[in-house]
């Protein structure tokens, strides 16, 4: 007998998601994933000047306005015609500010999101300065936010319990310290200010570097000693999770952080590369025009179409049940993020992504193929991390202190550009229409639009539904096992939630923000 | 001494979890002691629900909200983060279900504000409608303020606005309340602690507006009205406490001002890179 399973809220994501299941026999045999938030923001951004898009999409999430701030500016920068002009200079600032929320938001995934489904806030004996504050805390009547929970598959002895938790006290320093990275040459986080159209809005001096390279180093340590070694412990005491949340087993990425400052975004080099990939760790190049997006399941009227062409009207359809339209790319799912960024990197030999890979699958005696799991996405995510934080390093020893910030530029009167990136949870695109220096159109595709989305007319489950549909669930009073999968895809869903236009009912851009 | 708990009450309605991040990086108070540990001596916050770290998911948190409801009326102080969509009968934003109706987060704030202690709206979007609510507003947004008047609710409520806010406004109130005290706030309920000196007073740059210096492309040394600063209308102390633990803030970087902590943000800021035209007499 067919069971259904409501789980709303999801917590320890961003934003507003649903997940419903159908158990039969204790094993799910079908999963939706609902966006339950839409804020609007393609509407609001039209008719605004051009340039105010690189602030005003970093609202589209708190997490990762970085993702956002990027694409955005090499959306601008395309539309302006200023995208092989990027000053070098420019071009390694931005990438340091961008990835030091990648680094952040790494950190912030595997402790405060995804831990507590695996770590014992109770079990702790030791009143040692790092956890003694945790003993105090449990003698409280209330404890939240860690109880309620759901129960009954902590497997770590009270030492290792201990350790992990007082990472996860160091790892909240941590992540603020990485944000401070940030700040250094963005200004402030979140929502940040120093990536602009044309380049960077700030000047570094050796001041500010030596700022950024001191916490550099204190957020590799931790990096290196403590998050690494953690994912590893998580590997030995939940090795199950090796075979569990597959999902759709198909990677895409758009690539991010500019090796060089010329040429189309999807071709030229970058240190997380573009393009596809599958189980069989074969790699394909990327082609923009095969993505679609279908409304089958989500609450607009409209047919599958290329994302510049769709219309956008919405209604509340019966068989919809999401407010995330549904990215496709050749007409099947696409799962993005750190796991299909380092497959897509692995799968074309690139380095130094290849060869750390393999030495670290090595060092846990587990096939690179073993990836494609809820334990290979938090792998994935450490092993960017590592890579990130030294390669911060290289981009800051080549500033040069003289030289310029900012491409120079007139605002066009009519034009269209396209900016691709990667937030840490996945590809990002944006792309404008400018008419009487006012944009006419903006449009967003981002992350966990494609991770999160809905069926699609052929009866297509998205990556994460894909992911859900044979886990067996053991108790369904805590459905641990979902939560699990669910978190390890890190969702995003101010991010996902697409926008409707009311206005113009008939031919309208899909945006998906 | 006896310990008192304060219960919060973190609800995020129609927001971009921005103010989550932001309180997070705090350093004035490190996050550890604001989650686990006694916030002055003697009280501490207990941080019943608060989706982005907390535990369980949800039925489970669900029942949170409604043990807050009927059982702890008065008690919790209810942060808001994000705006309330009211367009659409609410439908816009949901949490939760009841017997297979997805609830509408106005719903589930009514209720909740309506049994509170104080409401505080965290960041521009709660206080003023920020991002979502600006033009054409898609989805009906409306304030805290303004959903409170609609929602005929009369509890005490403190704005916080900021896009995002920076942690020590929210902590720093906070604590005020805790300590059994209103903060004294300014005509548009934020802390006028915090909320009381005009940037463009108190900016660095300021001596090169009085001598007539103004930047013109970014980079540039000077006064950043030209490159569209709007401190001469934004009320908060970033000139002087910055942001990230103090090691920099929008000005000090290069940029200008968005005003992000006013009421229009971001309409009367934008466009954000072109100068004001019109600014209110500077005394």
């Amino acid at each position: 007998m067919s069971k259904k399973i409501v789980i709303d809220p999801i917590t320890r994501i961003e934003g507003h998601l649903k997940v419903e299941l159908h158990i039969e026999n204790g094993v799910v045999v079908d999963a939706k994933s609902s966006g339950l938030l839409f804020r609007g923001l393609e509407t609001i951004l039209k008719n605004r000047d051009p340039r105010d898009a690189n602030q005003i999409t970093q609202r589209v999430c708190g997490v990762c306005p970085q993702a956002h701030a990027s694409a955005s500016s090499m959306c601008l920068d395309d539309a302006f015609g200023v995208r092989d002009s990027i000053p070098e200079n420019a071009r390694l600032i931005r990438n340091l500010i961008h990835s030091s929320n990648h680094i952040h938001n790494s950190i912030l995934h595997f402790y405060h999101l995804a831990l507590l489904d695996y770590m014992d806030v109770t079990n702790v004996k030791t009143d040692n300065p790092q956890v003694g504050i945790v003993l105090n805390f449990l003698k409280r009547e209330e404890k939240g936010p860690f109880i309620p929970r759901e129960e009954g598959d902590f497997r770590f002895p009270v030492e290792i319990n201990q350790r992990l938790l007082s990472n996860y006290l160091k790892a909240l320093d941590m992540r603020r310290v990485a944000h401070e990275m940030l700040a250094v040459f963005g200004g402030k986080m979140p929502h940040s200010c120093g990536i602009v159209p044309g380049g960077v809005n700030t000047r570094p001096d050796s001041g500010r570097i030596s700022n950024f390279l001191g916490r550099v180093l204190e957020v590799r340590d931790f990096i290196k000693n403590d998050y690494w070694e953690d994912v590893k412990t998580l590997v030995k005491f939940y090795p199950e999770y090796l075979e569990i949340g597959a999902g759709c087993k198909k990677f895409l990425a758009f690539g991010a952080f500019d090796l060089e400052g010329k040429g189309d975004y999807l071709e030229r080099k970058r240190f997380h590369p573009s393009g596809i990939t599958d189980e069989k760790l074969q790699w394909e190049p990327l082609n923009g025009k095969n993505i679609t997006e279908s409304v089958h399941s989500s609450w607009y009227e409209g047919k599958t179409t290329y994302p510049g062409d769709g219309q956008t009207c919405p209604k509340r359809v019966k068989d919809g049940y999401s407010w995330i339209k549904s990215p496709r790319y050749n007409g099947r799912a696409y799962e993005v993020g750190p796991l299909a960024r380092t497959l897509i990197a692995y799968a074309r030999k690139s380095e130094p992504v290849y060869s750390l890979v393999e030495s670290r699958m090595k060092e846990i005696s587990v096939d690179a193929k073993k990836l494609i799991s809820v334990m290979g996405r938090h792998i994935s995510r450490a092993i960017e991390a590592q890579l990130l934080i030294e390669e911060t390093i290289s981009w800051t020893k080549a500033i040069k202190e003289t030289g310029d910030y900012v491409a120079a530029y007139q605002l066009p009167e009519e034009s269209t550009g396209a900016g691709f990136s990667e937030a840490a949870r996945g590809a990002v695109g944006h792309w404008i229409k400018i008419k009487n220096r006012k944009i006419q159109n903006y449009q967003i595709i981002s992350p966990s639009t494609w991770n999160m989305s809905p069926k699609d007319e052929n009866g297509n489950p998205g990556p994460l539904e894909q992911s859900l549909i044979g886990t067996k669930v053991r108790n369904e009073e805590n459905p641990v096992e979902v939560l699990r999968i669910v978190r390890s895809f890190d969702p995003c869903l101010a991010c996902a939630v697409h926008i409707l236009d009311r206005k113009n009912l008939t031919v309208k851009n899909c945006i998906l923000i | 001494m006896e310990t008192k708990n304060y219960p919060v009450i973190w609800f995020q309605a129609a927001g971009c979890t921005g103010c989550s991040v932001s309180i997070l990086n705090t350093s004035s108070f490190k996050v550890k002691h604001l989650l686990l540990d006694e916030l002055v001596p003697g009280k501490y916050l207990s941080f019943q629900f608060q989706p982005t770290i907390m535990a369980g998911s949800g039925e489970k948190v669900i029942n949170v909200l409604k043990r807050a409801v009927d059982a702890e009326k008065e008690k919790y102080i209810l942060i808001v983060e994000g705006a309330l969509p009211f367009g659409e009968n609410g439908t816009y934003g949901t949490i939760g279900e009841d017997n297979g109706r997805e609830i509408p987060m106005v719903e589930r704030f009514e209720s909740l504000a309506r049994n509170c202690f104080a409401v505080v709206a965290l960041g521009d979007c709660s206080s003023f409608g920020g991002i979502p609510g600006a033009c054409p507003n898609p989805t009906g947004i409306k304030s805290v303020e303004q959903s409170l008047k609609d929602f005929n609710i009369d509890k005490p409520f403190i704005n916080i606005p900021g896009c995002p806010p920076h942690p020590d406004w929210l902590i720093g109130t906070v604590t005020t309340l805790i300590l059994g005290q209103m903060p004294l706030l300014d005509d548009l309920h934020r802390p006028k602690e915090f909320y009381g000196g005009v940037i463009h007073d108190n900016c660095p740059r300021r001596g090169d507006f009085d001598a007539g210096r103004f930047a013109r492309s970014f980079g540039e040394e000077g006064c950043l009205y030209l490159l569209g600063c709007k401190g001469h209308f934004a009320y908060a102390d970033c000139p002087t406490r910055q942001w990230n633990s103090g090691i920099n803030w929008c000005i000090k970087n290069g940029a200008p001002c968005l005003a992000c902590v006013e009421p229009d943000f971001p309409d009367g800021a934008c466009p954000f890179y072109e100068k004001l035209k019109d600014f209110p007499k500077i005394g």
